[in-house]
């Protein structure tokens, strides 16, 4: 008699005091963090497809979105549609890509602590830094005079709190990461 | 097409000692299901859609299907010809539970259970190609037209475990003081734990063996998707106080913890209280009046949390595999770039506020209950608009930023009575609810008409906007006076077509001159309608239901005939046309509808697409006879019923061919049956 009720006792403790915050410590399954990607050399390959695949395409020969360059101007376009029709606005061949030029430079300051060769990192780096170069040539081409973001912004709360400032937010909202 | 379920269930209580009592409950279901490889509503709407023109089998030979655009129906139907889905599902759900009532405490009791739910489902579908067929008269040939909806031939299957575990601590006191104080006092954890896991894989088959190992190695795909880990604690405490029945009061916690956040975000604390006042209970009620049996006056505020954020958004990270990229002679799959994270996501709040008044006299003979109810959101999830440019480089992260606002009352009124034989029970019930965003996180906009047209701050959310209809154009004449509307000088309108009132006098019909037209499809209203009765052996029951304060907008089939070369519904009959349909010199014979021919205009939605969507519906009608135990006894059959019932079976709505219930957009839904069923209960 005595023995169940200490058993029970024990039983309810037990659950009230195992709720600790590790039962809410998951880490996610679906997400690869950094150390997953620069643990080794396929991992920063993988990184450096992304960066290849969105260079801007600056070969007029090569059509995006269905349509050559050319098609962007009245010369070639036909009027089939009532004889109304809308000459595009050359989006199509806006780069506007920050986030690209953000990759790359996270990318350059991750890349020291990689698991990889010296040879190997240096060999990385030296494309990381061709390719940043090719976006911003790819932007000055489009733009004239572009914004550089610079290597500081990588801290990405950094980046945060100075634009939510400017906007008038409070800072304490966004905290420490 | 079929379904098996089995199902196995066992339940065994133990009782350890005079006040712990042990019980364990294992349920195991087993579920197979097996459907052709198109849904029904999809045969539904392939066969609405079909040609009438073409038949079924080309030349009317049923060894070739004919080619009928979108696909041939009896090809859907056959899973010898196009295949099927069947799906397996197991589950097992184990519970063991330990109650405990502590003798040296009165009114002291604890409880422990321990949940355990595992759900597999397999599914497997096969996809196959099908020839269908044009007749060539001339050269007596069927030559082949198409390979159906499935080419190549594929098969997909996807195996998905999922498991879940709780785990509930509970401590209750329940006692009451000196004949008039009692109080209950509650204390619960609880933690519950989710995990899923999948596997899919589809290949293609050159020959038709629908198994995974007769694939083609060219374009087999292994995968997982949508595997998830969560979990939620909770702790959550209640006090319940009442003096003799008549003031009642309620006030507790809940501190709700979830895993889909950073910690130090993750436990919310929601609070919740509520008053009662039974004034019936009173002594000056019981003199002054006696017939009222029971008036309750009662209010409530509580919050309540909610943590369904995207999971783990305060974490960067990469996405992987991504677009592929080719170094050499490889193929590499790229990473995928995540946005900002937001470390400081968490749980939105509802807070909600309730006023009521129970009220009932001389036990049903009339009886009220209304509550009057506010609930507001607070913290909802929205990004950030345009407040960071482009040139940080990354998408902004979800933040708890938006506010709304849900508001409407609820009244139930009963009526019960018996008169000689025949004793009758009423009851209609009706809630009213509308809801505004308060809150939006939106770039300011250019002007005050934009402000207007798309900020939807502290407006009610019901709304459609629309043009304003105002008839259709009777001639070329008025076309050409008319304000443009097509962007090309009115050329292409003619006459049967929509005209729209110029709201902003400009000279063209443009999204500008929109404006809020109707109420929106959802309904603001809903009513329904229970009625039992009985008279001798014999009763009836009546459940009816229905919603007001909506509009429809016709869509699909319904405003658009012979879309993309289909069929089309009998209502376009009556449209605008040529007196011969072959000579387009011949007079316009006028009509409800605008003539065929696809004008852009005549599909906006204004007043002529729009109907209200006010419906009643008798859901359920059942007759019943129960009969006398007398003879049954010699038997012993110690009663028996026997009913007729009836389910949809009237309905009264200005809807055509669209039922009210569902709302399907674009094409038809699987209609709702009408089911009739008779049975027999009978108990030994």
């Amino acid at each position: 008699m005595k023995k169940s009720i200490n058993f029970f006792i024990g039983l309810i403790f037990l659950v009230f005091f195992s709720s600790c915050e590790k039962n809410l410590d998951i880490s996610p399954l679906g997400i690869l963090t950094s150390d997953d990607v620069f643990e080794n050399e396929s991992g920063v390959k993988a990184y450096m497809a992304a960066l290849y695949s969105q260079l801007p395409v600056e070969d007029f020969n090569y059509a995006t979105g269905g349509q050559h360059l050319a098609n962007q101007t009245d010369e070639s376009i036909s009027s089939y549609n009532n004889e109304s029709t809308t000459i595009p606005d050359g989006t199509w061949y806006q780069w506007w890509k920050y986030d690209a030029i953000r990759n790359v430079n996270d990318l350059i300051v991750k890349l020291p602590t990689a698991g990889l060769s010296e040879a190997e990192k240096k060999s990385f780096s030296g494309e990381a830094y061709f390719i940043r170069a090719f976006y911003y040539f790819g932007l000055v081409k489009r733009y004239g005079v572009v914004y550089r973001l610079l290597m500081k912004y990588n801290n990405i709360v950094g980046v945060m709190v100075r634009n939510f400032r400017f906007l008038g937010i409070r800072k304490r909202r966004f905290g420490i990461l | 097409m079929n379904y098996k379920r089995y199902n196995l269930q066992s339940s065994v209580t133990v009782d350890v000692t005079s006040n712990l009592k042990a019980q364990l409950n294992i349920d195991g279901m087993l579920e197979d299901r097996n459907n052709t490889s198109l849904s029904a509503s999809n045969i539904f709407f392939t066969a609405m859609l079909a040609q009438p023109t073409l038949p079924l089998y080309a030349n009317d030979n049923p060894e070739y299907l004919q080619l009928v655009n979108p696909e041939n129906v009896l090809a859907d139907i056959d899973p010898n010809r196009s295949g099927y889905s069947k799906t397996k599902n197991k589950t097992f759900q184990g519970n063991f539970s330990l109650d405990y009532e502590f003798k040296h405490i009165e009114g002291l009791n604890a409880r422990f259970m321990y949940g355990f739910n595992s759900q597999d489902t397999f599914q497997k579908d096969w996809r196959k190609q099908y020839n269908v067929y044009t007749y060539d008269k001339v050269s007596d040939t069927y030559d082949v037209a198409g390979s159906g909806k499935w080419t190549p031939t594929s098969l997909y299957e996807n195996y998905s475990p999922l498991q879940k575990t709780t785990i509930l601590g509970q401590l209750t006191f329940d006692r009451l003081f000196l004949e008039k104080h009692h109080v209950k006092a509650t204390a619960i954890y609880e933690g519950r734990h989710a995990k899923s896991d999948n596997l899919n894989a589809n290949k293609q088959f050159a020959i038709d063996v629908d198994q995974l190992y007769a694939g083609l190695a060219q374009n087999a795909t292994v995968s997982s998707s949508n595997i998830y880990e969560d979990a939620n604690e909770s702790i959550i405490g209640r006090v319940n106080y009442d003096f003799l029945s008549k003031y009642i009061f309620e006030a507790g916690f809940n501190y709700g913890g979830s895993s889909k956040f950073l910690e130090g975000k993750r436990w919310g604390l929601f609070p919740f209280a509520s008053v009662g006042w039974r004034i019936s209970e009173e002594d000056f009620m019981e003199e002054s009046l006696p017939y009222v049996t029971n008036l309750k006056l009662r209010g409530s505020w509580g919050q309540m949390g909610d943590d369904s954020a995207a999971n783990h958004q305060y974490l960067t990270g990469y996405n992987y595999p991504n677009a592929n990229y080719i170094f050499g002679g490889d193929v590499i799959p790229s990473l995928g770039f995540r946005g900002f994270p937001n470390p400081n996501i968490t749980w939105f709040t509802a807070t909600t506020k309730n006023v009521g008044v129970d009220l009932d006299i001389s036990n049903g003979l009339l009886s009220m209950q209304f509550d009057l109810f506010q609930r507001n959101r607070s913290g909802l999830l929205a990004t950030r608009a345009l407040s960071v440019p482009a040139t940080i480089g990354a998408n902004l992260p979800q933040e708890n930023l938006n506010k709304d606002e849900q508001k409407g009352f609820e009244i139930v009124l009963g009526h019960r009575k018996t008169i000689g034989e025949v004793s009758y029970n009423i009851s209609a019930n009706l809630t009213y609810t509308r809801g505004k965003n308060t809150y939006i996180d939106r770039a300011p906009d250019g002007n005050s008409y934009l402000d207007w047209r798309n900020n939807s701050t502290d407006r009610w959310k019901n709304i459609q906007w629309g043009y304003e209809y105002i008839g259709q154009f009777q001639n070329y004449e008025e076309i050409l006076a008319s304000p443009l509307q097509d962007d090309k000088g009115n050329r292409t309108l003619r006459p049967g077509d929509l005209k729209y009132e110029d709201i902003n006098r400009d000279g063209m019909i443009t999204s500008m001159d929109q404006k809020p037209i109707a109420k929106s499809n959802i309904p603001s209203t809903y009513f329904g309608l229970n009625i039992t009765l009985s008279w001798k052996n014999f009763d009836l029951g009546i459940f009816g239901q229905g919603a007001a304060g909506y509009s429809y907008r016709y869509n699909g089939m319904n405003s658009l005939p012979l879309r993309w070369s289909r069929n089309s519904l009998s209502q376009f009959m009556d449209r605008w046309h040529h007196e011969d349909i072959f000579d387009t010199s011949s007079p316009l014979v006028p009509g409800f509808y605008p003539q065929t021919g696809y004008v852009d205009s005549d599909n906006w939605t204004s007043s002529f697409w729009l109907s209200n969507g006010f419906y009643v519906r008798i859901k359920k009608i059942e007759i019943g006879y129960t009969f006398k135990q007398l003879f049954l006894q010699n038997f012993g059959i110690k009663s028996m019923r026997a009913n007729f019932n009836g389910s949809n079976l009237f309905t009264w709505t200005n809807l055509r061919n669209i039922d009210p219930e569902q709302q399907q957009d674009f094409f038809y839904s699987y209609p709702l049956n009408m089911t009739l069923g008779m049975g027999i209960s009978v108990t030994f």
